[in-house]
Parts: structure tokens; C-alpha cells; sequence
């Protein structure tokens, strides 16, 4: 275990707003990986994810007193952050076309199994790629992230049932586009 | 809550959050699972559902972190600092300044004006000929002659 593992993030937060950069240090090992994760599922566009990554961080160091523990876990906190600022983006910028590679890609041979299998992770991709923003970041939030339908839904500043209402209309559609491929 | 009613829920529990039911809503599993048996047709869209949860479950994930990521997020508060003392220092200069900001902007507007009339002064009777492309002579057909190509290849 690292060196303050144990400690909350919550309390790394508070020590980040008195300055510590250790503490900052260990909320970026902690949440690095997974808010890039979010925002490149978000934004399908790695760089910018990153560009969104860092700002997020940036905001974090800059006003990590803001943070209000009786309000809001650090990580729904974060993800609001992060999602924002991906909506920011996304609001500013025309679409970009994906990136072939901003998901990991096998080079294997491919038997006609795996090519079923690729035609089928191509359909997903596509499917989730073109669902409306605020289902594609519900899906998001909840199958990719696993947060619990309560927290992502407080993640939106949404209701449950109306977190719940866009995963219903996001796996109609990713049912629709999966037609054909199931076997 | 009645059986049906329950059973409706179940098949919302089931279009929302899939075909695990470790998944669905705390507050609810218990019931919704005990209901479950009793609909062949909950259990047939749990089928469906975990079919999309399968599919989902597959797509790869973004690539992790790379170091050189880590070490932009990791210079943050350096960054931060350095830019913070730059304006500080600034703003200590202006405050020193008898008439604040306006000085130091009119000053540097100042200088910008006098080097950039210095430097055209200075370029204004040394540019010769090869040095000038001609776009509207290169536009319609006048190719510059051997020399102008010579003194770039050179």
C-alpha cells in the first residue's frame, strides 16, 4: 500500500487547500486514471480529454477550499468537475471525427470469431458514440465507472429516477444498434 | 407494494441497470429479487438485459495514464506558484508606480512603438531584390529567375 493510502480523500482535499502537494500528489495517483477514462469515454477524443484531465486538476489545486465534505463525496465532486468542463468543451467545439485509437486495440489475427466479436465491440462503440450526451455520460458514470445509480445520478445534479429514465433510453438504443450482432 | 406493481418495477429495475442485480438500487433489490421468480417474463428480459451488460462489459477500456501525463498533472502546483509570483510581482511593480497600471502599460506601449519603428528604419534600405517574392507577379506567371532559386539552394 502507498504511503497514505489510508487516508481519505476527502482530508487529502483539505490538505491540498492549506498547500500540500503531497496530498495533491496523492489525489492525482489516485484519480488520474479514472477521470481520464470518463472524459475520453465522453469526448472520444483523447488529447482533449487530457487538456480536460488537467484542468480539473488545476481547478482542484486552485480551489480545493471550495470543497464542501457535507455536501458531496470528493469523488462526485470530481466528476462534476470533470464532466462539466467536458461539457464545456464539447459546447465550444465543433464534433471531432474519433480517434481509431482511443480505445485500446488488439493487432491479434483475426479468426472469424474474433471478427464477429470486433464487428460486434465496433457496433457498441458506434452505439454509445452516438447516443445523446447526457446518456452517453449516464452509461458512463454507471456501467464504466460503477458508480451506484445514487451518486451518478448526484454526479448529473439529476434525480434517480431521471438518471434512471436516460440508462433506460440509452440501452433501448444500444439494443437497437446490437440487432444482428447477437449470437 | 402490490405483486404486480412490484413486478412492473422489476422490469424498470431491469431496462435501467441490466441483468445484475448487484446493480440495482439498494433500497429495492431485495424485493425486486424475490419477484423475479415469479415472472417468466422478468426472467426472459433479464436474459435481454444481460446480452447489452455483456456487450458493454466488453468494449476495452481507455488507455491508462501515460508517465509524461502524470508528470503535467504532477507540476501543477509548481506551474501555479511561478505563474502567481509573476503576478504578484507585477502588481508590486504597479503598485510602486505613481499612476498604477496605466504607467507600466503606457510605458511598454512605448517601447513597442520605437523598436518596431527602429527595426523598419533599419530593414528599409538593405532589402534587395531576391529577398522579395512577388506574389502577384508569381500569380500571373512571372516565375522569378534562376538567381532568386540559387540563393535559397544554397
Amino acid at each position: 500500500m502507498a504511503p497514505g493510502k489510508e487516508i481519505a480523500d476527502e482530508e487529502l482535499v483539505a490538505r491540498v487547500a492549506t498547500g500540500d502537494r503531497t496530498a495533491y500528489a496523492l489525489l492525482v495517483e489516485r484519480h488520474a486514471d479514472r477521470q481520464l477514462g470518463f472524459a475520453c469515454r465522453v469526448l472520444g477524443n483523447r488529447e482533449t480529454a487530457e487538456d480536460v484531465v488537467q484542468d480539473a486538476f488545476l481547478k482542484l489545486w486552485t480551489h480545493a477550499h471550495r470543497f464542501d465534505p457535507a455536501a458531496a463525496k470528493f469523488t462526485t465532486w470530481f466528476y462534476r468537475v470533470v464532466m462539466n468542463r467536458c461539457l464545456d468543451v464539447k459546447r465550444r467545439k465543433k464534433p471531432v471525427a474519433l480517434a481509431e485509437d482511443y480505445d485500446t486495440v488488439d493487432e491479434a489475427p483475426i479468426s472469424d470469431e474474433a471478427m464477429a466479436a470486433k464487428q460486434r465491440a465496433d457496433a457498441v462503440r458506434e452505439g454509445l458514440d452516438g447516443l445523446p450526451e447526457r446518456q452517453r455520460i449516464a452509461v458512463s458514470l454507471f456501467y464504466f465507472e460503477g458508480l451506484r445509480a445514487r451518486e451518478a445520478a448526484e454526479v448529473m445534479a439529476i434525480g434517480v429516477k431521471a438518471f434512471e429514465s436516460l440508462l433506460v433510453r440509452a440501452r433501448k438504443q444500444l439494443a437497437r444498434d446490437l440487432q444482428g450482432f447477437d449470437g | 407494494m402490490t405483486k404486480q406493481l412490484t413486478i412492473n418495477r422489476v422490469k424498470e429495475l431491469i431496462a435501467a441497470y441490466g441483468g445484475d442485480p448487484a446493480r440495482w438500487p439498494d433500497e429495492e433489490r431485495g424485493e425486486a429479487e424475490a419477484a423475479l421468480g415469479s415472472s417468466p417474463e422478468a426472467e426472459m428480459l433479464l436474459e435481454e438485459a444481460r446480452r447489452i451488460d455483456a456487450a458493454l462489459a466488453a468494449r476495452p477500456a481507455p488507455a491508462p495514464t501515460d508517465r509524461a501525463f502524470v508528470d503535467r498533472l504532477m507540476a501543477i502546483p509548481a506551474e501555479a506558484a511561478a505563474a502567481t509570483q509573476g503576478a504578484g510581482l507585477v502588481s508590486r511593480l504597479a503598485a510602486l508606480m505613481p499612476m498604477g497600471r496605466v504607467l507600466p502599460q503606457a510605458a511598454a506601449l512605448g517601447v513597442a512603438f520605437f523598436l518596431g519603428a527602429g527595426i523598419g528604419w533599419a530593414e528599409l534600405g538593405q532589402t534587395s531584390e531576391p529577398e522579395i517574392f512577388d506574389a502577384s507577379a508569381y500569380a500571373f506567371g512571372y516565375m522569378p529567375n534562376e538567381a532568386y532559386f540559387e540563393e535559397f539552394d544554397t
